[in-house]
């Protein structure tokens, strides 16, 4: 479905066609239940979102100018619904303090060496729960940029859109929450040759 | 990465934080075909973000998922 059809769409929501609703609701609950998972890591707290998300955009759709485009608009609103709850739930292992000393200049951090790893370790179900839990550990301003940018794919723009935040500080974000992630996943492989060899 | 110049490690930053694919600014670009730990350590953050994104699989909204948000949007599937 392009930007045209979709406001169209929504446009006819908002004259009260719930069938023209139904089918915003069925184009982006796919990807607005995936952002949930992405951030929150549990399929309770994704359904969640999902439903606080759709039910926030039908109340408010008068109010969706169309100045951004849709998909930005309810983005935000399921990132925000996310946010939301894992502040509420979670307790953030490193603070933005740390991820600013240790992440942001590559002279003063400690590089792991990065260790080559056979493909088939790559692949395993341990590797990919790794990866996962270093996800997790991301702090909640680092973990939301990278998810929107890296897994979900947007621009730059778009992720500075849905956050309110400048495209600097996505920049900045995204490059700290990549090298923390290449950090974790470097001190990982190392465990793994290491066991490997012995 | 102790002897490079604050210059190239800023260029370096900003590349980090920017789209992977792009090509490099030309400071940045002659300098990692000059030097193999610059070039392993971007290469090494390309993969990272790959693998990462191999992993993150879509799922299906589950169909009792649906039908509750539709139920309690009182519209129709």
């Amino acid at each position: 479905m392009d930007e045209k059809q979709v406001r169209a769409l929504v446009n006819r929501a908002k004259r009260g066609d719930h069938e023209a609703f139904t089918e915003l609701v069925n184009h982006y609950s796919e990807r607005i239940y995936n952002l949930g998972l992405r951030i929150l890591k549990n399929a309770d707290d994704a359904a969640d979102v999902l439903q606080e998300t759709f039910v926030a955009a039908y109340e408010k759709l008068e109010s969706f100018d169309g100045r951004s485009n849709f998909y930005t608009w309810i983005y935000r609103i399921a990132t925000n619904f996310a946010l939301m709850k894992l502040r509420k739930d979670k307790k953030t292992v490193l603070s933005d303090q740390d991820m600013e000393t240790h992440f942001d200049n590559p002279e003063k951090m400690q590089i792991s060496e990065w260790q080559d790893v056979p493909l088939q370790e790559m692949l395993s179900e341990e590797f990919r729960r790794h990866l996962d839990e270093a996800v997790d550990q991301l702090p909640e301003i680092y973990k939301t940029v990278f998810v929107l940018r890296d897994l979900e794919n947007m621009s730059i723009k778009q992720t500075s859109k849905v956050l309110g935040i400048s495209e600097s500080n996505v920049k900045i974000r995204l490059k700290r929450a990549r090298v923390f992630l290449r950090e974790n996943l470097a001190h990982y492989m190392g465990e793994l040759v290491k066991g490997v060899n012995n | 990465m102790k002897h490079h110049s604050k210059k190239l490690i800023d260029e370096l930053c900003n590349y980090l934080g920017q789209d992977l694919e792009q090509p490099m600014c030309r400071e940045l670009l002659e300098h990692v075909q000059e030097c193999p730990e610059c070039r392993k350590y971007i290469e090494s953050i390309r993969l990272t973000v790959s693998l990462l994104k191999k992993t993150a699989k879509d799922e299906p909204v589950p169909e009792r998922v649906k039908e509750a948000l539709f139920k309690t949007l009182k519209i129709d599937k």
